[in-house]
């Protein structure tokens, strides 16, 4: 199935927007490890992980045509 | 109340609304780019008490954006100079002032005397520091925070919603002792980005007070000045099981909310700091990126040698989770080395050993007990083949 990609933040100096093809099932906290994989500079960087604009746990389940949003804490003031 | 007419010919906006705002008591940490337009707005407004904190003072670079301070206050205290003027242009508010900033040994004792906490600081450790503290002592707070052209906001433990206002680690959970890696390198900023933040933080303080419209309490706002596009993201309180928070007071200060910065990866170590490490019983694997022919070889620790002129065919074979220390005969070849292994393995904690070799050297000689401190390290399996 396919999930919509989007960063935020410093994320998106290494995170274009993008489609990702991803198998059914899979949690956020294995969509973590894939971009761990195909990014390995996201290991040093903390995210959260927005699914259609809701924040969520390791634990949640995406869906076919989610829209995924990788989101750093911003630390500038 | 003429002063305040026009807000008041708002629907909605009561002069009890105004009466609430001249009673209420507002801390603002950090008195610069966030800081100067949230204050303000917040003494226009007509917020009757203010406390500002902040440890900082003024520089050249801070006045395109800190237009509460001009050239003329360069080297002085920012919450000093911010209390001066305000109190110039806002007589009727009483403004106190914190310039030793907020610590973690002040900051209950601050939060605890205020309504509402306003964070403009430029610290992701702080902001753990204050969320935990208005945690404690349930007070509303309100984030703001920038990175280049995009900026972050919301309202934090907003008291109003009984129980069921997110925190800061909900969004972006924090384990002691395992702390983030965070970007802490001082990114470009344009003074609207940190204008519009800050002024926006301001108004929520304004509803926070007033309880007139919707506060954004358990909803993240993102807003890109460079695509005029703004997102906003929902969260809930109890999302992360494990906070891992303070429970009191003891235990808050007693907490540890080091967080390490990404600018210190990939750097420079020298010899004391590496030994200090190793002491402290921290893991160190040593890499020789000299050519296998050269002297003097490294004396005391077992190394690896992976020569430069073919260090990326080594990349593969290094361990994650351990710092990599890299070191050539005076420390120029080790830094190279370690900006071409991050190349291909960004991931990596490494390190160019200071002085390489040679200072090596000259540091194990002003050691007297160096073979009885080596003797207190333990070996691991980092440092064998």
């Amino acid at each position: 199935m396919e999930v919509k990609v989007l960063s935020f933040g410093n994320i998106a100096e290494y995170v274009s927007p993008h489609t990702l093809e991803v198998f059914e099932g899979t949690t956020l906290k294995e969509l973590r490890q894939i971009f761990f994989n195909k990014y390995p500079a996201l290991i040093h960087i903390p995210f959260s992980i927005a699914v259609d604009k809701v924040i969520r746990d390791e634990a949640y389940i995406i869906v076919d045509f989610s829209e995924v949003a990788l989101l750093p804490p911003f630390s500038g003031g | 109340m003429e002063r305040f007419k026009r807000q008041l010919q708002l629907p909605g906006f009561t002069s009890e609304s105004q009466l609430k705002l001249k009673q209420a008591r507002v801390l603002v940490v950090g008195a610069g780019g966030l800081g100067c337009p949230a204050l303000i707005h917040l003494a226009s407004a007509g917020v009757g008490f203010i406390t500002i904190a902040d440890f900082d003072t003024i520089d050249e670079s801070n006045l395109s954006r800190q237009w509460l301070f001009g050239p003329e206050d360069m080297g002085k205290s920012k919450a000093l100079v911010a209390e001066r003027v305000l109190t110039q242009k806002f007589p009727d508010i009483q403004i106190e002032v914190e310039d030793r900033g907020v610590l973690q040994a002040n900051i209950l004792e601050l939060v605890r005397r205020h309504d509402v906490v306003v964070d403009c600081t430029d610290s992701i450790s702080m902001r753990y520091m204050l969320n935990d503290a208005c945690e404690l002592l349930d007070k509303p707070w309100v984030y703001a925070g920038v990175f280049q052209y995009e900026g972050q906001l919301s309202v934090f433990n907003y008291s109003a919603s009984k129980g069921q206002s997110g925190n800061y680690r909900d969004v972006f959970p924090f384990q002691e002792g395992n702390a983030p890696v965070v970007d802490c390198n001082a990114a470009g900023v344009l003074c609207t980005l940190t204008g519009i933040l800050g002024t926006w933080q301001a108004n929520e303080v304004i509803k926070i007070i007033t309880g007139i419209g919707q506060v954004s309490s358990n909803r993240l706002m993102i807003y890109n000045i460079f695509n005029a596009e703004s997102s906003h993201l929902l969260f809930e309180r109890g999302l992360r099981p494990d906070l891992n928070m303070p429970a009191t007071d003891e235990d808050f200060r007693l907490y540890n909310y080091q967080v390490n910065c990404m600018n210190d990866l990939n750097k420079e170590i020298t010899c004391r700091a590496a030994m200090d490490k190793m002491l402290a019983g921290e893991k160190l694997m040593w890499v020789d990126v000299r050519e296998s022919h050269e002297i003097p070889k490294f004396e005391g620790i077992q190394v690896h040698s992976f020569p430069l002129s073919v260090i990326e065919s080594y990349a593969p074979l290094l361990p994650l989770h351990v710092k990599i220390v890299c070191f050539c005969q005076s420390g120029v070849r080790s830094l190279k080395a370690i900006e071409r292994l991050n190349m291909v393995r960004p991931e990596l904690d490494l390190y160019s050993l200071q002085g390489g070799v040679l200072a090596w050297e000259a540091f194990r000689q002003n050691q007297v007990d160096l073979s009885e401190i080596m003797g207190r390290i333990q070996p691991d399996s980092a440092n064998s083949h």
